[in-house]
């Protein structure tokens, strides 16, 4: 495949082909996120639809010094946030609030099971998104604070809470589970 | 970090066909734009064609009365003269309708109004002729002359015509 910033000069230039080749290496992973804060498909068709809609119409602002997916998820974000809004639903994106400056104590070793995700579905939802992108998309702090439009460090450090908090519910409910079930034996 | 195929289920991947709905939205809302957007383009350039086209004739219009008046000022004066003589003329006739209305007159006074007219008619046909000579063989002193005593004798008749009509009124 043609590398990306050749793709994204002939989309400048009009090419349609070039723009469908940006969706199909892109449209997975920004669907697979999104599904991560909504279980309404419809709803997730939208967002990628419109997402990618005003990447192409605004692909001349587009900076090639980053990468053409941290752009894409920043539109789709925002795009989720503001549907998020006018269904008058609270708004889980406190992304201006970096009071909770906490000491950049190193992530201690995390691992995650697949049974765990449900856990994801409790936390707000700029730490479910700084978790994801960082964990599962690999994304880098940098490219988070573009797409979420936070510090480098607030993403740090919000990555850092998401992990502590996910590791101590997991410990508490596998310690009921255990419990439960040393109860049931007896 | 999480390896992808441990995070995401099988069940959070979008399907061919949603790529393929949401491929044709993206598609459609594209082509929508680039209409709009060529519409946009071709109203903007008729707008600007009109404003060119009424610029370039008023531009026009311009230096036409422009080289006119040039070339009028270095004509000689017979001509200057003759330009005159036409354009009363012209004006005259404009207002002797009057004389033509079908109202009672005396049979004098019609016999007069009618001779003036034939009058009128061959002086007309004799300028016409004088004025197309003078169009394929230039403008000689001559013919200059015969058309200014030409137009003079036609304004006479004029004259003529419109003080019949007063004093038959």
């Amino acid at each position: 495949m043609l590398s990306e910033k050749i793709l994204i000069e002939k989309v400048k230039r009009g090419n349609k082909r070039a723009f469908k080749k940006l969706f199909n290496a892109n449209i997975n992973k920004l669907y697979q996120f999104l599904m991560q804060f909504s279980k309404d498909k419809d709803a997730i068709a939208d967002w990628v639809q419109t997402a990618f809609i005003k990447a192409y119409l605004n692909i001349n602002n587009f900076e090639s010094n980053s990468k053409f997916s941290t752009w894409l998820f920043r539109i789709a974000i925002n795009e989720m946030k503001s549907d998020f809004r006018s269904m008058a639903r609270k708004n889980t994106f406190p992304l201006d609030d970096c009071s909770f400056l906490e000491s950049r104590a190193a992530n201690e070793d995390f691992d995650w099971h697949y049974d765990m995700k449900w856990l994801l579905d409790e936390l707000e939802e700029v730490n479910k998104a700084v978790f994801i992108l960082h964990e599962a998309e690999n994304y880098k702090h940098s490219e988070i604070s573009k797409i979420l439009n936070i510090s480098t460090e607030s993403s740090r450090i919000i990555l850092y809470r998401t992990k502590k908090i996910l590791r101590e519910r997991w410990l508490k409910e596998t310690g009921i589970k255990k419990a439960k079930s040393i109860e049931g034996n007896n | 970090m999480i390896n992808k195929k441990n995070f995401y289920s099988a069940s959070e991947h979008p399907t061919k066909r949603d790529k393929r709905i949401i491929w044709k939205g993206i598609k459609n809302a594209i082509k929508k734009n680039e209409r709009s957007k060529l519409l946009r383009i071709e109203t903007r350039s008729f707008v600007y064609g009109m404003i060119t086209a009424l610029v370039l004739f008023f531009s026009f219009k311009g230096i036409v009365s422009t080289v006119e008046n040039y070339f009028y000022k270095y004509q000689p004066n017979i001509v200057k003269l003759n330009r005159i003589y036409s354009e009363t003329a012209e004006n005259l006739e404009r207002i002797l309708p009057a004389a033509e209305l079908n109202k009672p007159h005396s049979v004098r006074v019609d016999d007069l109004i009618s001779s003036k007219n034939e009058h009128l008619k061959s002086l007309n046909y004799a300028i016409n002729q004088t004025l197309a000579d003078t169009k394929t063989n230039n403008m000689s002193p001559v013919k200059q002359k015969i058309l200014t005593s030409l137009y003079f004798s036609k304004l006479k008749v004029l004259e003529n015509l419109i003080l019949l009509e007063r004093t038959d009124q």
